[in-house]
């Protein structure tokens, strides 16, 4: 679903302040400044407003890259 | 903006743009409350100011305040009763007496240990204690009320007065409990506040940072028809407009006049802009039985059929103070959009279509003049502009200028470096735009080391004249940076005694009084939007340019080269 993918990509440089094209599928919170444990917080709490999901702590916990949060997000949107 | 995530859009692009000001923010905190840079910066953006926002650490307020560099730093403090101790809100109740008191002892200590590390800060903005969100739906007072209350009542005691404390009460009721407290975060993450909670908590303090960076309005300038009455006077008649309090119509409309003189009475300058008859609204404000608003407190009546941004325009020339010190107010969507797109400077309100509605909104005028600091000066302004009004017509009368100022028995009232002054000497340097050499914004803490010091000498001064007295309007402070040389730190004075010569005498006797300390004295002049009709003034005063960029001039002077003019004579000088 490329549309979450880039969705979620604008999210990410939105939370993180970063241009998208830095954002890729292995960006972890390594590669980022801003991706601490605030940014997390930050970045779920545009990822509920956006997608009108929620998380529970554990998943949060696995999320560990852009493509796992983007695997999570599809997932609950199918479900 | 409804969501944080809109927030976030919002931002982004408004961060780009330049602004004019710029505010150092550190936030103090004992829950997460890091959301909130996204929602200062945006607010801050909106009035053109870029906000450099830090946190402090999670719940280390106290030592936190100790450590850091907070000197001219704006601090907000977060400090939430319920999260003094893990768990408190449902804790407390079980606490024994001796328990209670011991942590009650430990807050206080790290209260005053805050306060007191504080001084040095700018500005302090902390919320007042509250419960609310544990205890909302409880009907008896419980313990965690109980003591929030008796630590708002310490607050109170023992806190500088120079703090703004904040009832967050007030961003909850707005949005209520569901939109602003975030539960499932609090109990996840201490993250206890959400977008709305945010959203109405940066309007509520954005009139401070206004006032911060000299933003703060000088005039209301209000429409008639459907904003001081309900009804069009051309068109209805004067009996058939509203604004009697005793029934429903006219009830917003007579609070609006309210209103009008409360800030009228604080030193709002008040006028008309309307297009109407002049006559028809003469009458009004001399005949109707339900006029509550005074024509003697309105200090001027642009009432005439010309634009509404011309005449707001002129008005500001007349006053000699900047338009975009002016709020507009009419019921016209077509007029104010037309002034956003004239005058562009101008803030405006819309009143609204519903009359209680317009009603509510009311409480949000005072926000456009909030000052950090209010003075005795503010009250008297009104009867100053209608003085120089006065006094223009007086002019006409002399042919020569001299003996026109020499009959006006000048009186230059010079204070050095008075304790009794500090409020407004630093509420001058905050307001003053025009006449200001080198625009510091300075805090009363700021202003009471500049009189403290021995390296500095604070100059106020007072002018009287046969029509009145125009209060503490100038200052000038001199930094003896050696033992030989001082640099005019700050010059400033208020424009609406502007015109008698009275700017030459004061600076004449800062110089006289400077040099016999130093043998050398420099000046700057500083390039800000508004400070333009400034920018030869110690060419004027016989200092000898130095040095010339885009930005700014420097200038020397030796005392040698002082010269005592003898040319102010009519100008007596005092020594407070």
């Amino acid at each position: 679903m490329p549309e979450i993918e880039n969705k979620l990509k604008e999210i990410m440089s939105l939370v993180f302040e970063v241009p998208t094209t830095e954002i890729t599928d292995d960006t972890n919170p390594d590669d980022l400044d801003n991706w601490d444990s605030i940014g997390t917080i930050n970045l779920i709490t545009a990822l509920e407003d956006e997608f009108d999901i929620e998380f529970e702590e554990e998943e949060i916990l696995e999320m560990l890259n852009f493509q796992l949060i983007k695997i999570n997000i599809e997932e609950k949107l199918e479900a | 903006m409804n969501s944080y995530l809109d927030l976030l859009k919002a931002n982004s692009q408004l961060k780009q743009e330049p602004k004019q000001h710029s505010l150092d923010l550190l936030v103090l905190n004992n829950i997460t409350t890091n959301p909130i840079r996204e929602y200062l910066e945006y607010n801050c953006a909106l009035h053109n100011i870029k906000a450099e926002i830090s946190f402090g650490d999670y719940d280390n307020i106290a030592q936190n305040a100790q450590e850091f560099n907070v000197e001219n730093k704006t601090i907000l403090i977060f400090w939430e009763v319920a999260n003094c101790l893990h768990g408190l809100e449902y804790k407390i109740e079980t606490f024994t007496a001796e328990h209670l008191e011991a942590l009650e002892q430990k807050i206080q200590t790290e209260l005053k240990i805050t306060f007191e590390a504080l001084s040095k800060a700018s500005l302090v903005i902390m919320n007042k204690f509250t419960a609310l969100p544990f205890s909302f739906l409880q009907t008896q007072n419980g313990a965690l009320e109980a003591l929030a209350s008796r630590l708002n009542q310490f607050c109170e005691e023992q806190a500088p007065g120079s703090i703004k404390w904040i009832n967050i009460d007030k961003c909850l009721v707005q949005a209520g409990i569901d939109k602003t407290i975030d539960y499932k975060g609090y109990l996840k993450n201490k993250l206890l506040y959400k977008h709305d909670f945010y959203w109405n908590y940066v309007q509520l303090i954005q009139p401070y940072f206004n006032a911060l960076t000299g933003q703060v309005k000088k005039l209301m300038a209000l429409d008639c028809d459907n904003t001081l009455w309900k009804g069009i006077l051309g068109e209805d008649g004067v009996d058939h407009i509203a604004m009697d309090e005793n029934n429903y119509k006219g009830q917003p409309f007579a609070a609006a006049q309210y209103r009008a003189m409360a800030l009228g009475k604080k030193g709002v300058l008040l006028a008309l802009a309307s297009k109407n008859n002049a006559a028809d609204v003469d009458a009004v404000f001399e005949d109707h039985n339900a006029i509550c608003l005074k024509a003697d407190v309105l200090l001027a009546k642009k009432v005439n059929w010309e634009a509404k941004g011309e005449n707001l325009k002129q008005l500001a020339k007349e006053l000699n103070i900047g338009i975009d010190s002016f709020v507009f107010v009419d019921d016209s969507a077509f007029e104010v959009q037309l002034m956003r797109d004239q005058v562009p400077s101008i803030a405006t309100i819309q009143v609204a279509k519903n009359a209680v509605q317009y009603y509510i909104e009311q409480q949000q005028w005072a926000n456009y003049f909030v000052q950090l600091n209010e003075s005795r000066e503010d009250v008297n302004k009104l009867d100053q502009y209608k003085q120089n009004v006065e006094r223009a017509t007086a002019e006409n009368k002399f042919e020569d200028f001299e003996s026109f100022l020499d009959s006006l028995d000048l009186e230059l009232c010079i204070h050095k470096n008075d304790t009794q002054l500090i409020s407004r000497m630093a509420q001058m340097t905050q307001k003053t735009n025009q006449f200001n050499l080198t625009t510091p914004r300075y805090t009363e803490a700021q202003m009471e080391q500049f009189v403290n010091s021995k390296d500095y000498d604070c100059f106020a001064f007072g002018v009287k004249d046969k029509f009145g007295d125009s209060g503490i309007t100038g200052l000038c402070i001199v930094n003896y940076t050696d033992q030989q040389t001082a640099i005019i730190d700050t010059l400033l004075m208020s424009c609406r005694i502007l015109g008698r010569t009275i700017e030459y005498k004061f600076l004449e006797e800062v110089l006289l009084q400077a040099f016999t300390k130093v043998e050398k004295l420099n000046a700057t002049y500083k390039v800000t939007r508004k400070n333009a009709q400034v920018a030869d003034f110690y060419n004027k005063i016989g200092f000898e340019l130095t040095e010339e960029t885009e930005a700014m001039k420097l200038y020397s002077m030796n005392k040698t080269s002082l010269s005592a003019s003898n040319s102010y004579n009519y100008i007596k000088v005092n020594y407070a």
